[in-house]
């Protein structure tokens, strides 16, 4: 089973201990793209004391990522930035704005956000992109693209499999399915 | 009963039939899915809380007490933050990340001080299910899909 959520909904989300306190809010969501997967977050302290906090957030620390909080066991599941910042690569900044581009060289559209698999590994399943005309009657329609576990990636392509276009999704509720549909196809054709 | 039926409790010493506090709130221990002690306010002498454990009886109209010896302060960092927070109107969060709700009122057992429920204004939550409680959530476990 996958719970799938838009990296991007992640930003400003309190964390909250299993004791009931407020420990901050996420401030950056920070990708390994070679491992693709979410390996941290970086932090904001809540109310009046806002700002960075000094403390970032290893996937590892997290003990559920809800809809309303990202739940950890207490303070002591922050580690120093560092450590978090460390885990990330020199492709871990931001893909947003770059083309979906296949294999076969079809420009597919723009990407606005990563898609997360936040039950287990924080795996990066796929990506939301506007679609170009290459989509037909989708043009300019927001959609979900699949991904397989490596791709390249650099801020400006990211490279799909050809095989990925047939398995564009409309809607994020949806989009697990396509995802094992997508990796199916993949190891039927190795 | 409900944590909003005591509000207005008495607080009365049996040996001098007098009142001797009002309740001020009831404070709650997560581990114990209980209450653990009584808040109190206008007290008549010294002390600020009495232990679940010290008191006669908690009843529908008034709690007593046999003497204020009893009555103190917290003792330490761990006890000054439990009988500061108040679990009425506090958000439910679920140990999964997702909000329940708020807390409306609280349904315990008199005779024991255990918590049997939580009201809130999304459902209703066993108090076996209550994981923690801090300032800014009551936190307890996703009920599981049947």
């Amino acid at each position: 089973m996958r719970l799938l959520m838009r990296a991007s909904t992640i930003v400003g989300r309190p964390v909250v201990s299993l004791g009931g306190d407020l420990i901050g809010e996420i401030k950056d969501v920070v990708f390994n793209r070679g491992e693709g997967r979410v390996v941290g977050f970086t932090l904001n302290n809540s109310g009046f004391l806002s700002g960075p906090r000094k403390e970032s957030l290893p996937w590892d620390g997290v003990h559920a990522l809800g809809p309303d909080a990202v739940m950890v066991r207490h303070e002591q599941s922050l580690a120093p930035q560092n450590d978090v910042l460390g885990r990330s690569d020199a492709r871990g900044g931001s893909v947003l704005g770059a083309r979906v581009l296949t294999d076969a060289g079809a420009d597919l559209g723009e990407v606005t956000d990563a898609i997360v698999d936040v039950e287990d590994r924080a795996d990066v399943v796929g990506y939301e992109f506007v679609a170009s005309d290459a989509l037909a009657e989708r043009k300019g329609r927001a959609l979900f693209i699949p991904i397989p576990d490596t791709l390249a990636v650099s801020g400006e392509n990211l490279i799909v499999p050809a095989a990925a276009a047939d398995f564009v999704g409309d809607d994020l509720a949806g989009f697990g399915a396509d995802v094992e549909n997508f990796r199916a196809r993949l190891s039927e054709g190795r | 009963m409900r944590f909003t039926e005591t509000k207005k409790h008495k607080v009365v010493d049996v040996t001098t039939a007098e009142q001797v506090a009002q309740v001020d709130g009831l404070v709650v221990d997560p581990d114990q899915q209980a209450v653990v002690a009584v808040r109190l306010r206008k007290v008549k002498g010294t002390g600020t809380v009495v232990p679940w454990s010290d008191l006669k009886s908690f009843g529908p109209d008034a709690v007593t007490v046999e003497g204020t010896a009893s009555f103190r302060d917290a003792a330490d960092e761990h006890e000054r933050r439990a009988v500061g927070l108040d679990i009425l109107g506090v958000l439910v969060l679920t140990d999964q990340g997702r909000a329940v709700g708020r807390v409306d009122d609280v349904d315990f057992d008199p005779g024991t001080g255990m918590i049997s429920s939580v009201i809130t204004d999304g459902g209703e939550i066993p108090g076996a299910n209550i994981l923690g409680l801090g300032a800014h959530a009551l936190v307890v476990t996703e009920p599981r899909e049947s």
